[in-house]
């Protein structure tokens, strides 16, 4: 029994990481062509205008850098401030009620944010930033409540995980609440708070609904946070249905790569920095 | 009274024409398989109905993924008629050997929101605005600010008629906001005071404002007769000419009966 358990789990394994690897062939076979096409780095310049034949992927690669690295910062100073008062400041009944609010937060599908923000907070921008409701600033806005959850639960087990020898020792010595949490936890967490980041900025670069929607998918290179932006993502979700046998069309497959070089990047720094002493 | 005996008398020459429309697959039998634009999807979907009932031994399919699918879809021979809500490019013509059909018409208007107050702007104003020449309203003698544009993607039917017709294939600003859908294309203009769009007339309601180009107004009758420019035709496409169960079943959307199918969900029937 034991014996076919193990097998199971072994053969699931297996399928799913060859899975990915599938994906990752997939992908570079079908850039492929494009790579040795010449002019590959045309893809990297500053225009997409397929009527003039310019698919310059700059733009998306400066939207989806934009919008997921604002996004982090805003569910950082969020994440932050719940998981400390959930580790610290709050009675045991209510942190219980937040720990469970935030689970069913994560479970919340991205459109549904996306749906609710384009009736409620773009049309109220609109009005008081001049039509700039479709925009970085509020698509990363709304995007730090669907990374939140993950940021908060992640920084609350670490929090939660200093060890409580060192924390009665403290408490023996007279350290008030808000000494134990800055001079020891803190200290002690470098490294989840960093990993709390990473993991938020993977799933915000991933997330297609809500810039799709709301970031107001621009072609030009934004130049302000209340310029609208197109990230990667919403890129491939705007060509899919062309021509298939355009430049434009296999244009996305390089978007796919780029995508999945991003998440193998983010997550690798992971490993380097859970492996790493700080 | 008199009104029910009209709606009666009608009701019997509608199924009497489509009884003798249906006549065209007397005989037929076999599958037909239709992929591509989702405009079409329910008038053809409520014609197929009519057949399968009348002939159980017809099979016919009929699935979405849009114009450049369905499209790769016939020219590969994997669907007999594919739906394009444009024509099809010329390179994919030569590719496929295409043929295409027209069943219905519809409009592309252009929308503003509805505080906006504008009934009419001519084909240099729309040029002048979606090329970003003209930056804000007031330039037009409007009092209102900035002009904030909304497109469609490059994929969509709706995008490609608007520039080759409306503004005579002028190069639409890079400052444009692209939305993804007729839908959303509506939410956006009636979400933003200074926002002007365009969407497929079909979808047009009271949330914004259709407004008139060169003082043609879109409506059914401006479309059909050709006035009002700025219109597409849906297409049914097949590789080659068509075979004798497509051919019949072009012939039947292009029938009175098929006519009375396409104008109950909202589109304009071409039946020439």
């Amino acid at each position: 029994m034991y014996f076919l358990f193990n097998f199971g789990l072994v053969i699931s394994v297996f399928i799913t990481s060859s899975l990915i690897l599938l994906i990752a062939i997939f992908l570079i076979y079908f850039s492929f062509p494009l790579i040795t096409f010449g002019n590959f780095f045309d893809f990297f310049s500053l225009k997409w205008d397929e009527k003039n034949n310019l698919f310059g992927l700059l733009p998306m690669i400066l939207g989806t850098i934009y919008i997921s690295v604002l996004a982090t910062i805003f569910a950082s100073i969020m994440s932050f401030s719940f998981a400390s008062l959930m580790a610290f400041f709050l009675p045991k009944n209510s942190i219980n009620l937040l720990n469970k609010f935030m689970l069913f937060l994560s479970g919340v599908p991205t459109v549904l944010y996306a749906f609710i923000a384009i009736f409620l907070l773009v049309p109220w921008l609109n009005d008081i930033l001049d039509g700039q409701g479709f925009s970085i600033l509020t698509a990363s806005f709304v995007l730090s409540f669907v990374i939140l959850p993950t940021m908060t639960i992640i920084l609350f087990n670490t929090f939660n995980s200093t060890f409580k020898k060192i924390v009665f020792a403290a408490k023996s010595l007279g350290a008030t609440k808000e000494d134990i949490f800055f001079d020891i936890v803190l200290k002690n967490s470098k490294k989840g708070i960093l990993s709390a980041i990473i993991l938020g900025f993977a799933r915000a670069v991933g997330d297609t609904m809500i810039a799709l929607m709301i970031a107001g998918n621009s072609l030009k290179i934004p130049n302000s946070i209340l310029d609208s932006a197109r990230t990667l993502t919403s890129h491939i979700a705007l060509i899919n249905a062309n021509d298939y046998e355009s430049t434009a069309f296999k244009a996305i497959f390089l978007c796919g790569l780029l995508l999945l070089i991003f998440s193998f990047l983010t997550v690798s720094s992971l490993k380097i920095i859970n492996k790493e002493k700080i | 009274m008199k009104k029910l005996i009209l709606s009666m008398c009608t009701l019997f020459v509608c199924s009497l024409s489509a009884n003798s429309d249906l006549e065209l697959f007397k005989g037929l039998k076999g599958t037909l398989n239709i992929a591509g634009g989702t405009a079409h999807i329910a008038s053809e979907k409520e014609a197929m109905k009519n057949i399968m009932q009348a002939y159980p031994e017809i099979t016919m399919t009929i699935a979405g993924g849009g114009t450049g699918v369905g499209i790769k879809q016939v020219t590969e021979g994997l669907v007999d008629i594919a739906n394009a809500g444009r024509a099809p490019k010329k390179d994919e013509i030569e590719r496929g050997d295409l043929k295409s059909f027209v069943f219905a018409m519809d409009g592309i208007a252009v929308i503003v929101n509805k505080d906006l107050n504008v009934k009419n702007l001519t084909t240099e104003q729309l040029i002048d605005i979606f090329t970003g020449k003209i930056k804000s309203f007031e330039k037009l003698g409007l009092n209102a600010g900035k002009i904030n544009l909304y497109v469609r993607d490059a994929s969509s039917g709706t995008m490609e008629v608007f520039t080759s017709e409306g503004i005579k294939k002028a190069e639409i600003s890079q400052d444009a906001k692209v939305v993804a859908s007729n839908a959303a294309m509506k939410t956006a203009v009636l979400s933003d005071k200074n926002g002007i769009g365009f969407i497929s007339f079909g979808t047009v309601d009271d949330s914004v404002k259709a407004i008139c180009i060169d003082n043609k107004c879109p409506s059914i009758d401006t479309i059909l007769s050709g006035d009002y420019h700025i219109s597409r035709g849906l297409y049914m496409v097949t590789k080659g000419e068509p075979k004798t169960l497509a051919k019949a079943f072009i012939d039947y959307m292009k029938s009175n009966s098929g006519a009375e199918i396409t104008k109950n969900l909202g589109l304009i029937p071409y039946q020439k």
